[in-house]
Formats: structure tokens, sequence, C-alpha cells
């Protein structure tokens, strides 16, 4: 008589558990099924191994991982850092620390949080190292550019981003006056759209800390457009 | 809420932005909206905040194309290659000198359990015979009138 199949009897091959992981599956969408995924990826590149499963030449499971969030991180570099080589190496750097780091990676939180997390240090320590460098007064910038943040602010804004190199030159000149915290805060939420629990879990703060630093960051941008917002938002 | 309150200026706002934001909690909506209702301040800065987050805070205007995408992911699993590559000669390098340092410790622990320990070699006794000059007849007053070893030892100091 053959001796029983072990894994025939692990909790997740029962059939109830499947029907109760299709169920949390369905409800919770996707998310959930990457979350999994992403958790499997991980064990495969710390065991070092491919899958058994896996055909021959098949990408390596770091592969995976970097090709689902290359251009999320990617994305953020160029919000956070306005300079796309720049965001670039930064992305890379990004990637090579999450590497390194993966065996601390304890999944109290999705590896996209983790991740970005990750992201958004890298980000905010390449501003704290540029903002150590000389940068353009608030006042020179104004006197320069004044029409021009006018008329930016006259005109209907493109979702699509900058319309042109001028004015993408002008926002990265503009976000610059910006502190490394504030600057962070704004692009997570009003660029990448992260809610308030997305903000809590990458910034590693509670929800009234976010609401705090979010009003805060966003009325000291305000401050600084008082003259150029009309009488009618007043 | 009173938003002429100083005090409470702050809380309004973050109530305000959240309401904005589609963050703030269904119980705490009514009293927002009927503060908004009575309070253009509040009004007009949620008007300044959309105006200036639509010019400043856009998506960038060039997503990563499927192509820079390759690239990018190339060198990352380049780089990611390398450190790993790195870290194996690193290891191959340690087993290189950790192999013959481990050997060469073990032998001279072994050296040193196996060797035996007999303390000091030359007693007391015949380092305070060898340091008269008249050792052999002093010994033999010693050995007649001392019983045994301790006493010959207190008599061998205390005689000049």
């Amino acid at each position: 008589m053959a001796l029983p199949d072990k894994t025939e009897h692990a909790w997740y091959r029962k059939p109830e558990w499947t029907r109760k992981y299709a169920t949390i599956a369905h409800v919770c969408g996707d998310r959930l099924r990457t979350i999994i995924d992403d958790f499997e990826l991980i064990q495969r590149v710390l065991a070092g191994r491919p899958d058994a499963s896996d055909a021959p030449g098949a990408p390596d499971p770091y592969e995976a991982l970097v090709r689902r969030y290359e251009a999320k991180v990617r994305r953020l570099c160029v919000s956070m850092l306005s300079d796309p080589a720049e965001a670039d190496d930064a992305a890379q750097e990004i990637f090579l620390k999450a590497y390194r780091s993966l065996n601390r990676f304890r999944g109290a939180a999705s590896f996209s949080t983790w991740l970005y997390r990750i992201a958004a240090n890298h980000c905010r320590d390449c501003l704290r190292a540029r903002a150590r460098e000389a940068t353009e007064s608030w006042d020179a910038l104004i006197e320069q550019q004044g029409d021009r943040i006018e008329r930016l602010l006259s005109a209907p804004p493109s979702p699509a981003g900058p319309d042109t190199i001028g004015e993408a030159d002008l926002v990265r000149r503009v976000l610059a006056q910006l502190s490394p915290d504030y600057r962070l805060i704004l692009v997570l939420r009003e660029v990448e759209g992260l809610s308030y629990e997305e903000l809590a879990d990458t910034l590693h703060c509670s929800l009234d800390a976010i609401r705090g630093r979010l009003s805060r960051a966003r009325e000291d941008f305000e401050q600084r457009f008082r003259h150029f917002l009309g009488a009618d938002n007043v | 809420m009173k938003p002429q309150d100083p005090r409470n200026h702050d809380q309004t706002r973050q109530r305000v932005f959240a309401y904005h934001d589609g963050e703030l909690p269904e119980a705490e909506r009514p009293d927002v909206l009927a503060h908004l209702e009575g309070c253009p301040d509040c009004r007009a800065a949620s008007r300044r905040w959309a105006t200036l987050a639509g010019a400043f805070f856009r998506t960038p205007a060039l997503p990563p194309s499927p192509s820079s995408s390759d690239v990018f992911v190339r060198r990352v699993l380049a780089r990611v290659e390398a450190e790993r590559k790195e870290n194996l000669s690193m290891w191959e390098g340690a087993w290189r000198w950790l192999v013959p340092a481990l050997g060469v410790g073990i032998a001279a622990l072994a050296l040193v359990v196996t060797t035996p320990r007999g303390g000091s070699t030359v007693s007391t006794e015949a380092l305070l015979l060898a340091s008269r000059a008249d050792n052999g007849a002093f010994e033999q007053m010693l050995r007649q009138e001392a019983p045994d070893t301790e006493e010959m030892l207190g008599l061998a100091m205390e005689r000049p």
C-alpha cells in the first residue's frame, strides 16, 4: 500500500480551505493574491533556488519582483527628484537596498509597502543631500519666474503632467523649495494617491501624525503662493 | 467646530483636508459640511489647494516605456548578480584562509592541552639550601631538628 502523500494533508490543499482562500481572494481582490505571490517570490529569492515548477530558463524570482514594481518606484523617484537620470540611479539603488535587506523582511506589511518605505527614505536622503548644496532662494525664483507661475496657476491643469520642458523646469524649481519631509508626503498623497493609512504604513507613523503633517505641508506650500492666488480664492 | 478660535484652526483644517481627500469618517462629515457652509476662509483654502495641486503635483509626464523598463530591469539584475558573486567570492576567499587558520588553532590547542603541567620544577627547599654556602652541613642539621618539610622550611628561613 502506498504511503499517503503528506502534502495532501496540508491545510491549504484541503477543499474547505481552498474555498475559504478563494472567498478571501475574491473579497480582497488582486491585492491579496499579489501579497501572497510576492511572499512566495521572496522565499524563493532567500532560498536561492528556482521553483520546481519553473520552466528551464524561467526568470529569476527577484527579476519578477523588480518587474512588478519598477514602474511604481521609478515614478516616485521622478516625482521626488524631478531629474529622470538621477531618479533612475536612485531607483536602481532602491532595488539593490531591498535585495540586501530581503532577509529582514518579516511580512508585517506587504512587500509593496516595505519597498515603498525604502524608496521614500532613499529619495528623502537624496533631497537632504541636495539641500546641503546651494539652492535658489524663494524670492529670487519669484522675481525671475513670477509671470510664469501666474500663468501656470491660471491655466486649466493638464492631468498628464507639465506640458513643456519650461513648465517642467518651473515645477522642479518650485518643488525644490519644499522641505524633503513636506515634499515626500505631498508627492505620496497628491501624485501617488496613497490613502492616509498607506501613508502611515509607508512613513511609519500614526494616522493622526499623517493628518497633521499633511495639513502643515499644504499650508506651508499655500503660504508661498498667497500673492498669486487671486482675491476670488481668498 | 469654531473656525474663529485659533486653537481649533489646525484641527479644523485637518478635517477639511481629510474631507476633500475622502478620508474623513462618515460620522464627522455632517459637522465638516456644516462648517464649510458657514466658513468662506476654509472654502477658499480648499480651492487654493486644488489649484496648487493641479499645477504642481501631477503625474510625471514620461512614464517608463516598456523598452526603458527592460533596460532598467537588466541593470538592476546585473548589479544584484555582481553583488551575489562578490558575496560568494568573499566567502570563498574567507575559506581559503579560514581552514588553515582553524587547523593551526586546533593544533595549538592540542599542544597546550597535552603538555603536562608540573608546576615549578625547582622546589622552595632546594632554592633555600642552594642559597647557602654550607648547604651540606646545614641540610643535615635541618633534617635532624625538623621532623617535617614545613618545619624544615621555617628553620631554613629563620637561621641566617
